[in-house]
């Protein structure tokens, strides 16, 4: 029994022990959890600091955009505020010219006084900030946000400031102010300066960003080839480039203004008139063809719009661009030159042999035999060009429309050429001129080329040296096969290549392989530089003025067919020339 | 005797020209370009001058234009004569080289040659 009660006092005392212990046990787990609590507490309220840091940057990245506006800025910091950090009222002052603007918004009611001594202090903290003294006479108000109540006399008994810098400037004051006791502690001024800051390094960057940009842009407009002109409002000139002066041939003068333009348009361009209508009636405006000095210019006015957030649309000034249409103009003038150059070509010889067989039908001259073979002559010699001319312009217009083709067939390339100088050399002994050939006898017997296609290209190649050189000149026709490994103005040289002009300067070897080059050069009057890039194109024919007499007349098809002839062999045609040493044309045909 | 020169390069004009003008009445030279029209006035001054506008070396224009500096004392009746595709040239020439003696013009492909040497004998009556 005894025993018993002694083992059941035991089990109790245990018991409570096992009580006492387990209880204190659960008190320090408690506390172990509190402690947890407090810490994840913590760790979350600065995660959501972070996270509304980040949350503002980019609202301020997305809202402000490419803004410089500080005060949109300010307005997004602002506007998000109060979701951290408690306030009655948070404002801001920004120094602008000939005034401070102090804009308030109001989280709760309070009463003017409070708004007044908020002001007292942000404009002395803003003298101090700035050393300067900033008046109460000066500050322009905005009140937003909850309405003041003039009962709740609550003053202000927690204020916070940060200086708004931006660019290392200080440029305002940003303030959170409430009615109630020790409200802003360190934790929140960080996270306030933080994002000031942060927000004023973005518009410093971006201040850094649009500057580059500007130059960028100056860069462009400056190198632009169309003239650019741009003006205010009242036609002062903003922006300029060097193309623009040049249009007006002022490019030295420095500071050009609207009456240089007025002035040296002389009167073929209404630049004032037309400025006025683009600003005023936004019309935009595009020119005719203007000449001005050896240029043709069209040229466009455009007002300069800006679309504003709310969609309203304002004028800044107007822009006017010089487009240099010179060489549209040029392409023109060839075109027309080229078909008058046709229809005089044409008309010329139909019009004589309509004339003689009216003077022979009508019997208005008496002939004898000799008389009348003359003009049957006339009459032949006559036809015979204009059938050559028509069918050059056929040639031509197959080329063009690639159904040129060639038959190559096995032949004597050497003999051929040969065949051709001989036929010349009655026309060039006529013109007191010397026409010397030689072969390289490495030439193969049998090569493949349309027979007909390079006899045309060789006529004309040696006709045309005939013509451009003056008596007593000389023509040389050379033709040698080229060893890939050797110097091709050294080959030449051997066979008797005289001429200074290189040939390997425009010729454009593409394939190692072997290929025969024929090349007719003369000593004769040259070409200039401005027309040997034209020289095998379309519409354009040496001015026949050169020519030292006229032979012939040309068309100037005469080498665009050449061209097309060897370009259908595969091979290459080109000139190296010098006025006053001579010409050498040239062309390649490949052996494979 | 009157003399006629003639400075064109249209050989057929030319022929038909020369052939169909009365021997007997005119002396007529031909020359091929401006150039050479004025070599042939320093030679041997003609009554009459009939004149192309569109010749290699020397067009008409600046035959025009030379013979405005020559400063010859009595003035030489001119004829433009060109084609119908030069009409503008024409008109400019034949304005221009008034007070030289450009009397009139005429159109080759437009004018028959009856029409042409008419055109021609009331020139040169004229002056």
């Amino acid at each position: 029994m005894n025993i018993f009660y002694i083992l059941s006092i035991i089990i109790i005392i245990i018991t409570v022990f096992v009580g006492i212990f387990l209880f204190s046990k659960n008190i320090k787990l408690k506390k172990d959890i509190l402690k947890k609590e407090d810490e994840i507490n913590t760790r979350e309220k600065e995660m959501n600091s972070k996270m509304y840091e980040l949350a503002i940057l980019k609202e301020l990245g997305d809202r402000v955009g490419y803004s410089l506006d500080v005060h949109q800025i300010i307005d997004v910091i602002t506007g998000s505020l109060h979701q951290f950090i408690d306030y009655s009222a948070v404002s801001y002052m920004l120094i602008e010219p000939e005034k401070v603007l102090f804009k308030v918004h109001l989280e709760k009611s309070i009463h003017r006084g409070f708004v007044d001594e908020i002001r007292d202090r942000m404009l002395k903290s803003l003298s101090a900030l700035l050393d300067q003294e900033f008046k109460k006479n000066q500050v322009e108000e905005l009140i937003s946000g909850a309405i003041l109540i003039e009962t709740v006399k609550e003053p202000v008994r927690s204020f916070f400031n940060i200086p708004l810098v931006i660019a290392g400037k200080v440029v305002g004051v940003l303030t959170v102010a409430d009615t109630q006791t020790g409200l802003y502690k360190e934790e929140q001024m960080t996270i306030l300066y933080k994002i000031t800051n942060q927000a004023s390094l973005a518009v410093t960057k971006l201040q850094e960003v649009v500057a580059t940009e500007q130059s960028k842009l100056n860069a462009m407009v400056e190198s632009m080839a169309d003239g650019i002109v741009m003006t205010d409002l009242d036609y002062r000139i903003l922006v300029i480039n060097p193309a623009a002066k040049k249009a007006i041939k002022l490019t030295e003068k420095k500071d050009v203004t609207i009456f240089d333009f007025i002035d040296n348009l002389g009167g073929k361009f209404d630049i004032r008139g037309r400025l006025e209508e683009s600003v005023k009636l936004k019309k935009e405006y595009i020119s005719d063809r203007i000449l001005l000095g050896e240029k043709f210019f069209q040229i466009f006015v455009s007002p300069v719009r800006n679309i504003s957030i709310l969609g309203k649309e304002t004028v800044h000034g107007a822009v006017v661009i010089f487009h240099d249409v010179s060489s549209e103009v040029e392409v023109e003038t060839l075109r027309k030159d080229f078909t008058s150059m046709l229809v005089h070509e044409l008309r010329s010889p139909l019009d004589g042999i309509k004339k003689i067989s009216e003077v022979l039908k009508n019997k208005t001259i008496t002939l004898d035999d000799k008389g009348y073979d003359e003009y049957i002559e006339l009459i032949y010699k006559n036809s015979s060009n204009m059938l050559e001319l028509v069918s050059d312009i056929l040639d031509v217009a197959k080329i063009e429309a690639g159904k040129f083709n060639i038959n190559k067939q096995e032949g004597d390339i050497t003999k051929v050429i040969k065949d051709r100088v001989d036929f010349y050399s009655i026309f060039a002994k006529d013109s007191n001129i010397s026409l010397k050939s030689s072969f390289d006898k490495n030439i193969p017997e049998k090569t493949m080329f349309d027979q007909e296609g390079i006899e045309h290209v060789l006529s004309n190649l040696i006709s045309n040296a005939i013509k451009y050189t003056n008596e007593k000149g000389e023509v040389n026709v050379i033709a040698f096969l080229h060893n890939p490994t050797k110097n091709i103005d050294e080959e030449a040289k051997l066979f008797g290549y005289k001429i200074e002009n290189s040939i390997s300067q425009n010729l454009d070897i593409k394939n190692k392989n072997p290929f025969i080059i024929i090349l007719v050069s003369d000593t004769g009057i040259g070409i200039e530089k401005e027309n040997i890039n034209s020289i095998f194109s379309k519409f354009r024919q040496l001015d026949t003025k050169n020519a030292v007499t006229k032979k012939q007349k040309g068309t100037g098809l005469g080498l665009v067919i050449a061209r097309g002839i060897i370009d259908e062999h595969g091979g290459e045609i080109s000139v190296v020339s010098k006025v006053g040493v001579g010409s050498t044309f040239f062309f390649t045909l490949p052996l494979v | 005797m009157k003399k006629i020169l003639i400075v064109d390069d249209d050989e057929i004009f030319v022929k038909i020209l020369v052939d169909s003008m009365p021997k007997e009445k005119y002396i007529i030279t031909s020359v091929l370009n401006g150039e050479e029209g004025l070599k042939s006035i320093d030679t041997s001054m003609p009554d009459m001058i009939i004149l192309d506008l569109v010749m290699p070396k020397m067009g008409g224009l600046e035959f025009l234009e030379a013979l405005k500096n020559k400063n010859l004392n009595h003035k030489i009746p001119i004829l433009i004569s060109s084609q119908l595709s030069k009409i503008k040239d024409v008109s400019d020439a034949v304005s221009s080289g008034m007070e030289i003696g450009v009397k009139g013009y005429i159109i080759k492909s437009s004018q028959n040659m009856e029409m042409i040497i008419k055109t021609i004998e009331s020139t040169l009556k004229g002056s």
